[in-house]
């Protein structure tokens, strides 16, 4: 009885039974939340070992980009001096829903050291017209869905 | 994602852990071993914003980044600052006392299950593609191009989006890539795991030394749990990050109002000057955390409120820099053009607040962190901690309001909750975490309170 | 060591040696590389001969082109996966057969290695 009148009693024991109270509430959402993030990181790791090197690498660019041997071509074949555009033609059907908007984001980040600029003697040409440089464009690759590495010349 | 580039990291992060453990060395000493061990989480963290802030110091004034600088910085440092502190007569720790390991039991257990969900963070960190948008949009870019070209690329940093956002986080990526030996932006993920490790580490360790162990890992496991805190500590970019030093500073703030010591106040100004050179945010929570020790202090503000100050000017000594830099390169500048007149946008004004206010009482992204917080609050109110309560009152409900203002200030930022339209679920993670620390501080106090009386009864 | 350290170590230690022990048991830890794509040839199973890989996709045109000038009809060059292209005679049916193709290509200072074959 001693015991339980120190949990009630006024108005210390008001703060008592809230400090327990307060605690065993964190206590019970850690109960509840620890085994489902501990399983869902288990499965985040499974998954990102499953990954395919070149998948695990784009990342998020995997949808973005369309064809994952575009970006590989044109790291490859973009030496690291130069500058490099990524034309994109508006009505480009692959890819994804952000592809036109952003792949050149995708590509800025993925091919540095390379330089993105307006004057540029690379192209990357996502079903881009190549109409305007006449004779000057020299294609050097042609990947899937209409992806192209373009080389202008002086 | 190689052993080879795993290596590189954990050697960069010894520096780190190295640099901190000497700088506190420094400023505080250490008492016992055991000591150093609860600290060296708070270490580690000063150690990265310590050598970070150098490192982006030098950057700006365009000293080359290269793998000299970053191995030999921390090195200099570490030493130095040994060198200082036993010139200074600090001791060796001695071995923690017989009778010190009564509750060990209890700190056992929240230890065991902390490091549980972190070795299973850390296996999935280890092997994670970059996939976060402004991760790959920005923050890494400018690693890769601080990593590739040794400076603070104009063409880069400049035509990026957030070009106005400090190198902090690039600079301490850039440093990773240096000693990975490529920019291997997989194995980076272990990096930002450890940062989260280390704040995790940080916060326990700081508080266990006045809370008791039954209150302080209940919270400190919440913090692992919570959906928008624990399974994001990998995520490459600066959000998490900037809230761990905002809620390790709210800590030592606090602590320096109680104790006065002069040590907590000079690292929690170098955790907000880590603050002010990681995100533009930074400046907002920076002066948030003045606002709250000024109200908190204001007692005794002959005393306190020139130590604050002189925290402000040092922070804003290191803040400015970076600021000069971006507006000579022509970039435009931090603050909303419309943040100070209320007749601007005065249709989003009540939507902004209580969006902010939604964001913050959410339990699907905090759990019960600020539910708990807020009757923490109430108990310790009852039981007259007025200095405390007014201090963790004020500091959420100052970062609150100040999400409110951002969104109401900012019109092309949509009033809603979706990331891609609006900061604020990322902003109001930092008063999250301010809950997590208030929580445990507040409750034992109240604990306290009520059971002091009665022995004395 | 008390009695109460040795617990403590325990608490700590026994679940998280339990956890690995699980983790591990699911395969060991990998360290991938871009040579994960280079998968060793296996008896019974069709063998590729990889001639050369690159990383850009003109170098292994190039290579292909001079492969099959020397007379290995049939080499093609394509992607394999790791974000290099290889240059490669696809689907010998046997190890002995790919082995006497070696010997061959070594007479033109070429050293193509044995691959499994690639799926399509």
């Amino acid at each position: 009885m001693t015991r339980l009148r120190w949990w009630i009693e006024w108005p210390a024991g008001i703060v008592r039974i809230g400090v327990a109270f307060l605690v065993a509430v964190a206590v019970v959402a850690v109960v509840v939340r620890y085994p489902d993030v501990l399983r869902h990181a288990g499965r985040d790791a499974a998954r990102n070992s499953d990954l395919s090197y070149s998948d695990r690498e784009i990342a998020g660019g995997n949808g973005l980009v369309g064809d994952q041997n575009a970006v590989y071509a044109a790291r490859g074949l973009i030496p690291e001096n130069e500058r490099y555009k990524v034309v994109v033609d508006p009505g480009f059907g692959g890819g994804s829903a952000e592809t036109v908007q952003f792949v050149d984001s995708f590509y800025r980040y993925f091919l540095i050291p390379r330089r993105p600029a307006e004057s540029a003697p690379w192209l990357i040409c996502y079903a881009c017209d190549l109409e305007p440089y006449g004779q000057r464009a020299r294609i050097v690759w042609e990947g899937a869905d209409d992806i192209s590495i373009v080389r202008l010349t002086e | 994602m190689s052993a080879h580039a795993l290596a590189g990291l954990a050697a960069l992060n010894v520096l780190y852990l190295t640099c901190g453990l000497a700088a506190l060395w420094l400023v505080r000493g250490w008492d016992t071993w055991a000591q150093l061990a609860r600290l060296a989480g708070l270490a580690y963290v000063l150690g990265v914003v310590a050598i970070g802030l150098l490192w982006s110091l030098l950057l700006i004034v365009e000293v080359p980044f290269s793998l000299g600088i970053v191995v030999g910085l921390p090195l200099v440092i570490a030493a130095g600052a040994a060198v200082a502190a036993r010139r200074r007569g600090r001791p060796w720790p001695s071995r923690t006392p017989a009778g010190s390991h009564r509750r060990l039991v209890v700190t056992a257990f929240g230890i065991s299950a902390s490091v549980l969900l972190l070795a299973g963070f850390f296996r999935a960190a280890r092997l994670s593609g970059l996939y976060w948008w402004d991760a790959w949009s920005f923050w890494v870019p400018k690693a890769k191009a601080i990593y590739s070209f040794g400076s603070l690329d104009v063409g880069f940093f400049t035509t990026l989006p957030g070009s106005s956002y400090p190198p902090l986080i690039p600079v301490l990526d850039a440093a990773a890539f240096h000693v990975m030996g490529s920019a291997d932006v997989v194995t980076l993920h272990v990096q930002y795991w450890l940062f989260g490790v280390a704040f995790v580490w940080a916060l326990a360790g700081l508080l266990a030394e006045r809370v008791r162990d039954w209150i302080l890992w209940p919270f400190i496991l919440l913090v692992l749990v919570a959906p928008r805190i624990g399974e994001r500590f990998l995520v490459a970019e600066a959000d998490l990050f900037l809230d761990y030093l905002f809620a390790l500073a709210s800590v030592l703030v606090l602590y320096w109002i109680l104790d006065r010591e002069r040590w907590q106040l000079a690292i929690a100004v170098a955790l907000m000057s880590g603050m002010v050179l990681t995100k533009r945010e930074g400046l907002l929570l920076a002066a948030v955390l003045v606002g709250a020790a000024l109200l908190a202090s204001a007692r005794d503000w002959r005393a306190a409120w020139p130590a604050l100050g002189i925290a402000t000017a040092a922070v804003a000594v290191v803040a400015a820099p970076w600021r000069v830099w971006y507006i000579a390169h022509g970039v435009a500048g931090e603050a909303p053009t419309d943040g100070l007149d209320p007749t601007a946008n005065a249709e989003r004004l009540f939507p902004s607040f209580r969006l902010a206010f939604d964001v913050l009482l959410s339990s699907e992204y905090w759990s019960v962190l600020v539910s708990v917080a807020l009757g923490a609050l109430l108990l310790a109110l009852l039981t007259r901690a007025y200095a405390v309560v007014v201090y963790f009152g004020a500091l959420v409900l100052l970062v609150t309001l100040g999400g409110g203002w951002i969104t109401w200030a900012v019109p092309e930022l949509e009033i809603t909750q979706e990331l891609g339209a609006n900061p604020i679920v990322r902003y109001m993670g930092a008063a999250a975490l301010a809950c997590a620390a208030a929580s445990p501080v507040l409750l034992s106090i109240a604990w306290r309170a009520v059971t002091s009386q009665e022995e004395s009864s | 060591m008390s009695r109460r350290i040795g617990l403590a170590a325990t608490i700590v230690l026994a679940p998280l040696a339990v956890y690995a022990l699980l983790a591990t048991a699911q395969g060991a830890p990998r360290f991938p590389t871009r040579n994960e794509c280079v998968r060793e040839a296996v008896e019974g199973q069709p063998v590729d001969l990889v001639f050369a890989r690159f990383d850009d996709p003109l170098s292994a045109v190039r290579a292909r082109e001079e492969v099959v000038r020397v007379g290995f009809i049939g080499t093609e060059e394509f992607p394999d996966g790791c974000g290099r292209w290889k240059v490669v005679l696809e689907d010998v049916p046997s190890i002995e057969i790919a082995r006497e193709i070696q010997v061959e290509a070594a007479t033109v200072d070429l050293s193509p290695t044995l691959e499994l074959a690639s799926d399509g």
